[in-house]
């Protein structure tokens, strides 16, 4: 498969650092559900793609993953496939990546990769653009988190996802220790979503 | 580097098998032919997509030409990818570790694509690299030619 420099963007312009730093902020955002992260990300990406999502794709690609994209995003797969040399899912669950530009553009987390019982870290990861993203410590809206790495009451506040979106999520964390992690982003910030986290209304 | 070669390779395009053949040129191209082209450039302001990067690319081939494909050995390798103001991009495999080789290849193939600067280019760099790779080969070959034995005479003594 070949692929049409002329409409590639830069990516970041340090790759080692930059990938190294968004890695660092992907692993505490996992160990801290809830938690808003802002990354930072220079990259010169395709549209539609959120910054904190593409720093983590162009951090977590590489040669032996593949990235499935919503039909709004398949543009961005040959930027993906330039900078990272990840392949592209023909199926959402081919897929270990999967980016979505909206909650109703994402397969249902059932049919996604899960793992398996011995090796569970290979099921997907999926990243899901919302529209907002808004974190609350002790005031009561939108999705209560509960769960490890959640040590104190904590609400999380998005758009985008409904109650469609938590009955597959406490599908998903029903299959532990298989099941998919997600990562939430809107523009710059991100909130991790691992598989252990309970989500409530 | 297997994706370029082979789209280019089965490819019918004039144009693209031109740009094939002046990429192996520019993936041999000597140092101080590159700079030599490079000094009387002035300054060209360009922005990375790849920025250059060492890496193993390993090398295929087949017994006599004609024989089954086999590993050879890897080979070191420095590829980069980069955009003219203009909007071109070039791209350079080279042979080596140098990353400025790699830079100055991936500027000639962007210059090639502008029918504007192509002319320039090939008269002051991509023929240049040509004649010197091919008297290099040259050489080499008579060099060998040199050492030959001729079996035959040996045989007839025998006799």
């Amino acid at each position: 498969m070949s692929l049409d420099l002329d409409s590639i963007g830069a990516g970041f312009r340090l790759p080692a650092l930059a990938s190294q730093q968004v890695f660092r902020q992907a692993l505490d955002a996992m160990a801290h559900p809830g938690r808003i992260i802002e990354v930072p990300c220079e990259a010169d990406l395709p549209d539609g793609v959120a910054p904190a999502a593409g720093a983590l794709l162009l951090s977590l690609l590489d040669t032996d993953t593949s990235l499935w994209l919503s039909a709004g995003l398949e543009h961005a797969s040959d930027y993906f496939r330039f900078h990272t040399g990840c392949t592209s899912a023909r199926s959402p669950s081919e897929g270990s990546f999967l980016l979505a530009d909206s909650a109703q553009a994402l397969p249902r987390l059932e049919t996604l990769a899960q793992g398996s019982a011995e090796y569970p870290d290979r099921s997907a990861s999926v990243i899901l653009q919302v529209s907002h993203l808004q974190s609350r410590a002790g005031h009561a809206c939108g999705w209560r988190l509960a769960g490890p790495g959640v040590l104190h009451e904590l609400w999380l506040e998005v758009d985008g996802p409904g109650a469609d979106f938590l009955e597959q999520w406490a599908c998903n964390a029903a299959r532990f220790p298989r099941g998919v992690d997600v990562f939430l982003v809107c523009g710059r910030q991100m909130v991790g979503l691992p598989r252990t986290t309970r989500l409530g209304g | 580097m297997t994706v370029l070669q082979d789209s280019y390779s089965r490819s019918t395009d004039g144009d693209e098998r031109e740009r094939a053949r002046c990429l192996g040129l520019l993936a041999r191209a000597p140092a101080e032919l590159l700079e030599a082209w490079a000094a009387g450039l002035g300054a060209t302001e360009f922005e990375w997509l790849r920025q250059p990067e060492q890496g193993l690319v390993m090398v295929q081939a087949r017994a006599g030409g004609t024989g089954e494909r086999f590993n050879f050995g890897e080979m070191t390798v420095t590829r980069c990818v980069l955009r003219l103001r203009s909007g071109r991009t070039g791209v350079a495999y080279v042979q080596g570790r140098s990353k400025r080789r790699a830079e100055l290849a991936a500027l000639a193939d962007a210059m090639l694509q502008d029918p504007e600067l192509a002319e320039a280019v090939r008269n002051g760099l991509i023929a240049p690299v040509a004649a010197h790779l091919a008297s290099e080969s040259e050489r080499s070959a008579r060099k060998a030619q040199a050492t030959k034995v001729e079996f035959f005479t040996l045989a007839h003594e025998d006799d």
